[in-house]
């Protein structure tokens, strides 16, 4: 097959055959050579010697220039060519292409520095707080227990409900009631007052947690002269008692009373009823004392459902039981029935809507971004249209193309992601600290593996978004057959075609930003306008809120006392104290 | 849309046409240089050849050795329906837009 015949290059450019040999693949070799002994026999015959060889070295020249290509002869001289290695070395001229575009590189990656890093910081924040279920065992089976008014709205319990509720009703596996309680702890010199609770001795068990040490309350425990006991929280048993764990089992100065200690909760228990409390004691109340009547509204219920008991199935039991307590002291209850929500729905209530709003705004924000990107991008491709055109002239396959432009997309998107992911880890360390966030919900914020997901998705999202589909579009089938080399035309029409969608999206983009900003300001300024009102709970939120604080106090506090929130426009009852007024609470004692 | 030619791709196609069974690489450069005068070297019909075949307008044989190629087989092409086509819509365009033009440019 391959041996030489009595008209084969007798004086044919040995070199050149050499270099033939060397670049030309062999499935392509035989044709290729065959095709030159062939041309130049006939220059041979009709122009000389010289002209021959001359003619056939211009032909070598031009196939080697081919084979030198990465792709010329796609599919037949690509075949000895890995895909893993000409992705290796579309990767590296990809790399020395942004070397040369330092500002088109470094804008691509801090504009997607700040939509990525903003999202992923914000969703370290949202899924903790809004989206993950409370970090409690079958958090699903647990709800509030509140009574309803006429107008459906929610109110506290009196304890004698509550307790004619545990006893009378088959839904619920168990019920607690809780109460706000401000003690002051005297350790040696030391006095500290603290947000604390005082809960009935099924509290915990009802949440399913139980002291990391020592033990949870007794029932014996949960009477006025028995109560004096209390659970430290981890926080407050290492500030407070230096983690020394010889305490539990001793005593305390609370109020200047001796309490016991009977235990302190795990470090990673968080109360998300009362998210503040360092301390708990047992509610201790019955029947006999006066803020224990069924009037005196002021305690919160939380309760887990028994098990193959449905929410709607426990609400129309409670909300029966309610009207039959109504018939039985018709004088003492104006309230008509009952409402559980979950436990899950009452503490994200208040958060869910400003968080999710914030959210959606800083998703748009991302989408702009997005779209600034591939408006960059768009005027990359347009800047390297000869390049481009001079690739497809010589051969170059759309689709080796469109990887290469992809492939610039993935590599600024990936550096883009991974220092907004770094910006999103910095923010969820510092921005806690520097806007004060309180402790339950920073300790929340951290970069869950679904925040790392999410960053992830939202890397590629930009990488397709952003750079492969304006390069898909502006390469496209239309774009790419008629592509000459200095004739814009075509190319240029494509690509201010899409650079006028992309300016639409952003136009429209920033209403939607915009008007969602206005919404932000508008939650903000009612915020601001019912900070005066006392709001949820104790502590130092309640009275000459600033700025910052109120911003706080609307997207941190916890859940809100409905009877605390309307303040005077309920009647005032026999007997009935706001538990938003902690001196209360030292009454007790 | 459909893949439309540029203008190498035309003459390729066209000299493809003319050449019938005998259509392969040296065949077909000296083809368009004999009818067109125009330089075309071995390396753009090959890569024109190429492009054609990914666009389904032709596909190859291998065909005989011959002494005049030392022995070596001929890599052969035929147009496809679809290149026969997309010669005609190409050859349409000219002419639909050549047409009435005779005189400005100079021909009689």
């Amino acid at each position: 097959m391959t041996r030489r015949g009595p008209t084969d290059f007798p004086a044919a450019p040995r070199l050149a055959r050499l270099c033939l040999t060397l670049r030309v693949p062999r499935a392509e070799r035989e044709f290729i050579k065959g095709d030159l002994a062939e041309g130049y026999a006939l220059q041979l015959a009709v122009q000389g010697r010289v002209r021959a060889r001359l003619w056939y070295w211009r032909q070598v020249f031009s196939i080697l220039r081919l084979s030198w290509r990465p792709t010329p002869f796609r599919p037949a001289f690509s075949r000895g060519d890995s895909s893993m290695t000409s992705l290796l070395a579309d990767l590296r001229f990809v790399l020395r292409s942004l070397r040369r575009a330092p500002v088109f590189s470094a804008l691509v990656v801090l504009t997607l520095l700040i939509g990525i890093g903003a999202t992923s910081a914000l969703f370290s924040v949202v899924y903790p707080v809004v989206l993950a279920r409370p970090p409690y065992p079958d958090s699903d089976r647990l709800v509030m227990v509140w009574e309803r008014s006429p107008s459906g709205e929610k109110d506290n319990i009196g304890f004698l409900t509550g307790a004619d509720i545990r006893k009378e009703t088959h839904s619920l596996a168990s019920l607690a009631m809780i109460s706000y309680w401000n003690p002051t702890v005297r350790t040696g010199d030391q006095a500290e007052r603290l947000n604390g609770a005082r809960v009935s001795h099924e509290y915990f068990a009802t949440l399913g947690v139980r002291p990391a040490m020592g033990r949870d309350f007794t029932g014996e425990e949960d009477h006025p002269d028995t109560r004096r006991v209390v659970l430290l929280s981890n926080a407050l048993w290492r500030r407070q008692f230096g983690g020394d764990s010889s305490v539990v089992g001793g005593s305390t100065l609370i109020n200047g009373v001796p309490y016991r200690i009977a235990g302190v909760m795990p470090a990673t228990f968080q109360d998300l009823l009362l998210p503040q409390a360092e301390i708990w004691s047992p509610l201790g109340y019955e029947a006999s004392l006066p803020w224990a009547c069924r009037t005196c509204h002021h305690l919160r219920a939380v309760a887990r459902l028994r098990s193959g008991v449905t929410r709607a199935a426990a609400t129309q039991e409670i909300d029966a039981f309610m009207r039959t307590l109504r018939e039985r002291y018709p004088d003492q209850y104006s309230l008509v029935g009952a409402r559980l929500p979950t436990l899950h729905e009452e503490v994200t209530g208040d958060v869910r809507p400003p968080l999710l709003g914030l959210f959606v705004a800083v998703l748009l924000l991302l989408l702009l971004a997005c779209a600034n990107v591939a408006n960059l991008f768009l005027g990359r491709t347009g800047e390297r249209q000869t390049d481009l055109a001079i690739r497809l002239a010589l051969g170059a396959a759309r689709g080796r193309l469109v990887r290469l432009v992809s492939l610039e997309a993935a590599v600024l998107s990936f550096a883009g992601g991974a220092l907004g992911m770094l910006a999103a880890w910095l923010g969820t360390r510092l921005l806690p600290g520097l806007m004060q966030v309180p402790e339950t919900l920073a300790r929340g914020a951290a970069m869950a593996p679904p925040v790392l997901g999410l960053g992830l998705v939202l890397t590629a999202f930009s990488a397709v978004i952003g750079g492969t589909l304006p390069a898909f579009l502006a390469l496209g089938e239309s774009a790419l057959s008629d592509i000459r080399v200095g004739s814009r035309a075509l190319l240029g029409r494509v690509r201010h075609r899409l650079r006028n969608a992309v300016v639409v999206t952003e136009v429209a983009l920033a209403v939607l930003l915009l008007a969602g900003a206005g919404l932000q300001v508008r939650s903000l300024r009612e915020t601001l306008a019912g900070a005066d009102r006392p709001r949820a709970g104790p502590g130092p939120h309640d009275a000459g809120l600033s700025v910052g604080a109120a911003v706080r106090h609307y997207w941190c506090s916890p859940p809100v006392l409905p009877a605390a929130a309307r303040g005077s426009d309920a009647a005032p009852r026999r007997g009935a104290r706001r538990s938003g007024q902690p001196a209360a609470a030292g009454r007790q004692l | 849309m459909k893949p439309t030619l540029g203008d190498l791709e035309q003459l390729v196609l066209l000299a493809l046409l003319r050449l019938g069974q005998d259509a392969y690489g040296v065949t077909v450069q000296q083809e368009i240089v004999t009818r067109t005068s125009r330089e075309v070297s071995l390396g753009a019909v090959y890569s024109t050849l190429a492009r054609l075949e990914e666009k389904g307008f032709v596909r190859t044989r291998i065909g005989d050795p011959t002494p005049t190629r030392g022995g070596r087989r001929k890599k052969l092409y035929l147009v496809q329906p679809a290149g026969r086509e997309a010669v005609r819509e190409a050859l349409r365009a000219l002419r639909a837009l050549s047409q009435g033009l005779a005189p400005a440019l100079g021909l009689s």
